[in-house]
């Protein structure tokens, strides 16, 4: 056997491990080589040395202590021991989850983003179409069903309530007892009522006529059967707001309608509701322009008869004045002043075009307008431009006094859209 | 390799069976049994390997709940004994890698007095020299064996601990180190070399 395998044996040679075939080849090279055997004799001294340390004997309490250990909870030192122990191998893995977790956090509400919000912008207007008066929650609160909106809807229903209201109004005028019984929906209603009239037996809201059995009364009932049941389809949606419905009254019996208390009650809150849906109104509208053409034939008859008038009231003003003289001379002699001035106004009016501008002018302020020449419009002897101010319930007045001194050319308004208590506009006057 | 070792093996790993089957049945007897036939090498072993003997303790004592736990997935392909030192050795490298384990590592002497656990009597190493001079020797061989021990690197002390020490087989430690024949006994030839130049000089003369 070569030294090599020898060598390897050697170890277990010396603690005894080898079989007796081995050990004897062992120690037959042992024999034969002197480098072996000082291996031998170093290590030998190894396994004596390692001999020399002490067995370690496991406490007493040992097996105690490890079912101890195996029925302990888990407490925070030991989690925390579980969790980073081997730091090692763990502390990665935890550095790994937690990059993953920021990745995730930053993905899904991405920080670092350049979007911004944008800005809360409140529209007032907006707010105010939106604001749901406390009638309306009222009544919405009944009928839960329906869908709380203040919109323009609403205010349709509404409308549409108050001319019930007033188709209503006017029937009652007809000596007519009402009966009332709800159909259970408006589609019955639609379906039943031409049979329910035809035999006189109607299940919605009828009105009851004394049966006298005279052909007039007879139309007359069916055609008020016919309008109430269009009130009570139209009102349906109200109806259903009703917190509790009325028992079926007998037919006949004199009954107070409390569908008509409830709809005055509904056209009284509708009036604030609509009142409180205007926007405010402005003090002032600019409405447009008013271009008025008039002819140099006209405008020498405005003249002539300017003058007749003039001339008139200065002979008035003198006759009065003789007549007055002991009087009231003082106010004559204004009188007379007044007159001499007017026809020396009317007289110095050169050419005759500015009588014309002039009777205008005073028809403005004759329909409690008032006005001003437009400074960047050119202003020529033929043509002027105005900017007038007159109040709203004026303007139609005003406009037929301009008609009858000539023709309104243009006209380019929008007085619909305004609901201000003044109205400015421009006014071209132009003489041909 | 001794015949008579492998028959004495195979008939612990008999007995270790029975123990295991008796637990798995529910009766916990098995497992005291396991931990009482095992509990001193498993000790040996720790303490060797980590030079502590609180961290060996505690090490032990770690290795045998997790036996506790996790004995029904042991399936019988290898000894009981090698999977039980398998598991000892893995303890004792995640003890060695915590931070806080190596940062608060105290330098308890194997050979000093320590107090039991369990009702403070002093632990003391057996005394089987016959005289003093004896005995101081080989309390200086043993404190030299120990250095050079700690000394070494860890793969090297675990070979030597469970080979020179615990004279375990190199199949054993083959599985129980998960490497090859080859590397464990190369290896240990380069442990055996190291341990060797470390103790010269100082055990020399003393026998």
């Amino acid at each position: 056997m070569d030294s090599t395998k020898i060598h390897e044996m050697l170890p277990d040679f010396v603690r005894g491990l080898l079989n007796e075939e081995d050990s004897h080849t062992v120690q037959e090279g042992l024999k034969q080589s002197a480098t072996l055997r000082k291996e031998y004799e170093e290590l030998r001294s190894y396994y004596r040395a390692l001999e020399t340390l002490e067995q370690v004997n496991a406490s007493s309490s040992f097996l105690s202590t490890v079912h101890t250990r195996i029925a302990a909870p888990l407490t925070l030192g030991t989690l925390i021991k579980k969790i980073f122990t081997p730091l090692q191998i763990k502390l990665p893995l935890e550095l790994a989850g937690l990059a993953v977790t920021v990745a995730i956090v930053v993905l899904i509400y991405n920080p670092f983003s350049s979007r911004k919000i944008a800005p809360v912008v409140f529209d007032e207007s907006a707010i105010q179409a939106k604001r749901v008066p406390v009638e309306i929650q009222h009544i919405e609160e009944a009928a839960p069903e329906k869908d709380i909106q203040p919109s323009v809807k609403e205010k349709e229903r509404v409308s549409e309530q108050k001319e019930i209201k007033r188709k209503d109004i006017k029937k009652r005028a007809a000596p007519a007892v009402r009966t009332h019984k709800r159909p259970e929906k408006p589609s019955q209603v639609h379906a039943a009522q031409p049979e329910k009239v035809a035999s006189g037996k109607s299940v919605g809201l009828m009105k009851s006529l004394p049966a006298t059995g005279e052909p007039e009364e007879k139309a007359a009932k069916s055609a008020a059967i016919e309008t109430v049941n269009e009130t009570t389809e139209e009102m349906e949606p109200l109806a259903l707001a009703k917190p509790a419905p009325s028992p079926a009254p007998k037919a006949g019996t004199m009954v107070i309608d409390d569908d008509e208390i409830y709809a005055t009650k509904i056209l009284k809150r509708s009036d604030s509701i609509l009142m409180e849906a205007k926007t405010p109104k402005p003090a002032v509208d600019d409405v447009g322009l008013l271009a008025l053409s008039i002819s140099a034939e006209q405008s020498r008859e405005i003249y002539k008869k300017e003058e007749e008038t003039l001339k008139v009231n200065a002979l008035r003003a003198q006759q009065q004045m003789s007549l007055d003289k002991e009087k009231d001379r003082k106010s004559s002699r204004k009188r007379k002043k007044k007159a001499e001035s007017e026809i020396a106004a009317a007289r110095a009016a050169s050419p005759v075009h500015n009588v014309t501008f002039a009777v205008i002018e005073r028809k403005i302020t004759a329909h409690n307008g008032t006005f001003s020449l437009m400074h960047d419009k050119p202003q020529t002897p033929e043509k002027k431009y105005y900017f007038i101010e007159i109040p709203r319930k004026d303007f139609s007045n005003l406009k037929k006094a301009l008609e009858s001194e000539g023709k309104i050319s243009d006209e380019k308004f929008s007085l619909e859209v305004s609901e201000a208590e003044k109205i400015q506009f421009n006014l071209i006057v132009s003489i041909e | 390799m001794s015949k008579t070792k492998e028959q004495t093996d195979y008939s612990n790993n008999d007995e270790d069976i029975s123990f295991i089957t008796q637990f798995l049945k529910g009766d916990n007897a098995g497992f005291n049994g396991l931990v009482v036939k095992y509990q001193d090498q498993i000790m040996n072993l720790c303490v060797r390997v980590l030079g502590n003997y609180t961290d060996g303790q505690d090490a032990a004592q770690e290795t045998f709940v997790k036996v506790y736990k996790n004995l029904h997935t042991f399936k019988g392909e290898a000894l009981f004994s090698t999977w039980l030192y398998r598991i000892a050795v893995n303890t004792c490298r995640n003890k060695q890698r915590s931070w806080w384990s190596r940062f608060s590592r105290s330098a308890v002497k194997l050979d000093a007095p320590i107090r039991n656990e369990e009702n403070d009597r002093i632990r003391e190493v057996s005394d089987t020299s016959l005289s003093p001079e004896k005995d101081l020797k080989r309390h200086r061989i043993a404190e030299a064996v120990k250095k050079a021990l700690a000394t070494l690197p860890k793969k090297h002390r675990e070979l030597i601990v469970l080979r020179d020490i615990q004279g375990r087989s190199y199949e054993e430690i083959e599985q129980i180190l998960n490497i090859s024949l080859g590397t464990v006994k190369s290896r240990l030839v380069r442990a055996r070399s190291a341990m060797q130049e470390r103790l010269r000089g100082k055990i020399n003369g003393l026998y």
